[in-house]
């Protein structure tokens, strides 16, 4: 039992470590090719998710557009992905937003924990459009991104938040949900 | 085999109908079980490839996202398939991605598994599935099964085939009962019909045979036949009656005759005693003119002839007396010694040289006084009938042949024609030689001899060369 609730207490502490860590942008050696991991496998999984969420079809794109807000370190490995994939067979492009009156159009946004943008004003903007919004800070799910991305057990998981899916207009595959860890 | 030739026909009958039952029921019922199980096998393989590709398909967004948890967990959904044994996921490296396991075992079960697999063949199912998302390879599912069903279905049908095959020889053997009415219980009527008859001897029997198949003909055809017997039986019957009645007359004339023959012989001896006596008296008298001696000597001649005859008469009456007595065993040698003796004056004047081998038989079973009648009518015929001028050689040999002693007596006289007497050989009074003295009883007496005790007589016979006799005496043995 006292091992048990050591090990939680572990995670837990490892957890806010880590959070910590990145919120203050101290960073090892180490902790670098942690998070040049993380963010690889963050840029794969933004990638996937294009297979399993369906656009509202308009046919005078000729693109396939993902936003980012802040300065991430996801850039470089989502470049390497834009480089080979196509999504429906269109062409990938990453625009880079640092103000909510900058968003235009695009079909993924991803805000990076580095965003200074308030998220309200995020919504506020893209609210009615068909925009898969993705964050990765914790609750930001709850607060209407789309997909939100947490790590449990040192596993780089996701929140979805079905309502706002369907707000957004967009169909997320079931295989996809099952996945997810789902916010209402 | 032999065994089952001497069945009866309903038994034969019974054993082929079950026999053929039995197989024609042993045949379907394995086809069927082969059938079944391969059907079975397919069809286990064809659910673990669907359900290695429903896992694969529901796997990929797991193997997509990282999330090995999810993957367990839809594996762990197979538990409720109790045929599958082991499931894994590998990713693209080939690495293990997520695994389930009926039975909890090491981390090394999947190497295990495999060389299992190969090892033991039919029964563990392997389905691998490769999972690609838009031409992407992602990795594989592999399911382990093992059809566990298998040995109960077996079980199943082989009970099931027992039953059928049970069933099969009570339903052939049921049939049988029925055919055996109309086929097997006519032919035993048949047969109980035939016995009768052959115990009885009574041809009127019918068989009441009826229908029109092989076994009606045959009845038929054993009623035509028995009534044809019967037929030809009463006829025989009838026949013999009269050959009986016939056989009976001619035995009564044959007596009479030989009475006849007997009391005219006896009855003319005394007259012809007092007939020479006379002539004697005459003679002795010297009645008689000396120009008429001739005559008197003609009818005295006549008279001794007379006499001559009517004593052989009566000496071949008496011997007809005298057949079918006792047998007893003889000595050969002693026997013909005795009548060399007996006729001695005549072995001597002949002369004649006598041989005798009785070496390969010396014994014969055979009534004494016939036997020695035999050898001396053949001694005195050799002799009285020899070459002018030769001595009579006379060579005695036997040899056994199955129940006879064979006799044989070859001489060097003047032989037989056997061209001309043939048929008169053994003739009564016969005569083939008129030049020398004869009575012409001696070969109708061992012909009568050896005839009444069931044996042969041949002669072989050249004229101036000689005559061999091949005597068979039944060597009966004594009682």
């Amino acid at each position: 039992m006292k091992n048990y609730r050591l090990h939680i207490g572990n995670k837990i502490v490892k957890f806010f470590a880590l959070l910590l860590l990145s919120t203050f942008c101290s960073f090892t050696e180490h902790r670098q090719k942690h998070q040049a991991n993380e963010y690889n496998l963050k840029a794969a999984f933004i990638y996937n998710f294009t297979r399993y969420i369906e656009w509202k079809a308009s046919a005078d794109e000729n693109e396939f557009i993902i936003g980012v807000i802040g300065a991430s370190p996801i850039n470089n490995p989502l470049a390497e992905i834009v480089k080979t994939e196509t999504v429906d067979n269109k062409k990938i492009t990453i625009k880079q937003f640092n103000k909510a009156a900058d968003i235009n159009f695009c079909h993924i946004l991803f805000i990076s924990q580095k965003s200074s943008i308030p998220l309200d004003d995020i919504l506020a903007q893209t609210a009615g459009k068909s925009i898969l919004i993705i964050s990765e800070q914790d609750g930001y799910a709850e607060q209407g991104t789309a997909f939100n991305f947490v790590v449990v057990n040192q596993k780089l998981k996701f929140e979805a938040n079905v309502k706002a899916i369907n707000a957004a207009g967009l169909t997320a595959s079931s295989q996809l949900l099952k996945l997810a860890i789902i916010i209402k | 085999m032999s065994g089952f030739k001497n069945l009866s026909i309903k038994n034969k009958l019974i054993i082929i109908q079950t026999a053929t039952a039995f197989i024609v029921a042993l045949v379907c019922c394995i086809f069927f079980v082969f059938n079944d199980i391969r059907t079975f096998k397919d069809a286990g393989k064809r659910k673990i490839f669907s359900l290695a590709r429903i896992v694969g398909e529901n796997a990929v967004p797991t193997l997509v996202f990282f999330d090995q948890d999810a993957a367990t967990q839809i594996l762990s959904k197979l538990n409720k398939e109790p045929d599958i044994t082991e499931a894994v996921v590998l990713d693209k490296n080939g690495k293990l991605f997520a695994r389930y396991a009926r039975e909890p075992a090491a981390n090394n079960t999947v190497v295990d598994k495999k060389e299992k697999t190969a090892a033991s063949g039919t029964e563990e199912l392997t389905a691998s599935y490769k999972l690609y998302q838009e031409n992407e390879f992602l990795g594989t599912v592999s399911l382990y099964a093992r059809l566990n069903d298998l040995d109960k279905i077996v079980a199943g049908y082989i009970k099931v085939a027992a039953l059928v095959l049970l069933t099969a020889i009570i339903a052939s053997l049921i049939i049988s009962l029925f055919l055996q009415r109309s086929i097997v219980f006519r032919l035993l009527r048949l047969v109980t019909k035939t016995k009768e008859v052959t115990k009885t001897g009574n041809y009127s029997l019918r068989v009441a045979g009826s229908g029109s198949d092989e076994i009606g003909m045959l009845a038929g055809s054993f009623n035509t036949m028995l009534e044809q017997i019967e037929k030809m039986d009463k006829f025989l019957k009838r026949t013999n009656e009269a050959l009986k009645d016939y056989s009976t007359s001619l035995e009564r004339t044959n007596r009479e005759l030989e009475e006849f023959a007997y009391i005219s012989s006896h009855d003319m001896k005394s007259p012809i005693t007092s007939l020479i006596g006379m002539l004697t008296l005459i003679q002795q008298k010297e009645a008689i003119k000396p120009e008429h001696k001739h005559l008197f000597n003609l009818a005295v001649n006549s008279v001794r002839q007379m006499q001559k005859t009517i004593n052989a008469l009566n000496e071949i009456i008496a011997f007809r007396k005298t057949l079918k007595i006792e047998r007893q065993k003889i000595d050969l040698d002693e026997a013909l010694e005795e009548v060399k003796l007996r006729i001695h004056d005549q072995i001597v004047s002949s002369p004649a040289i006598i041989k005798a081998d009785f070496s390969a038989c010396p014994y014969v079973n055979y009534p004494a006084v016939h036997l020695k009648s035999i050898f001396q009518n053949l001694l005195t015929n050799a002799i009285k009938y020899k070459q002018e001028g030769k001595p009579a050689l006379i060579d005695f040999k036997t040899t056994p042949e199955e129940n006879f002693v064979v006799l044989e007596v070859r001489d060097n006289g003047m032989g037989i024609d056997m061209e001309r007497f043939k048929d008169k050989l053994f003739g009564l009074f016969q005569r083939f030689h008129t030049h020398t003295e004869g009575t012409g009883i001696g070969l109708h007496m061992i012909h009568s001899i050896v005839e009444s005790y069931g044996g042969k007589i041949y002669i072989d016979s050249e004229v101036d060369r000689g005559t061999t006799f091949k005597i068979y005496l039944d060597n009966a043995p004594l009682q």
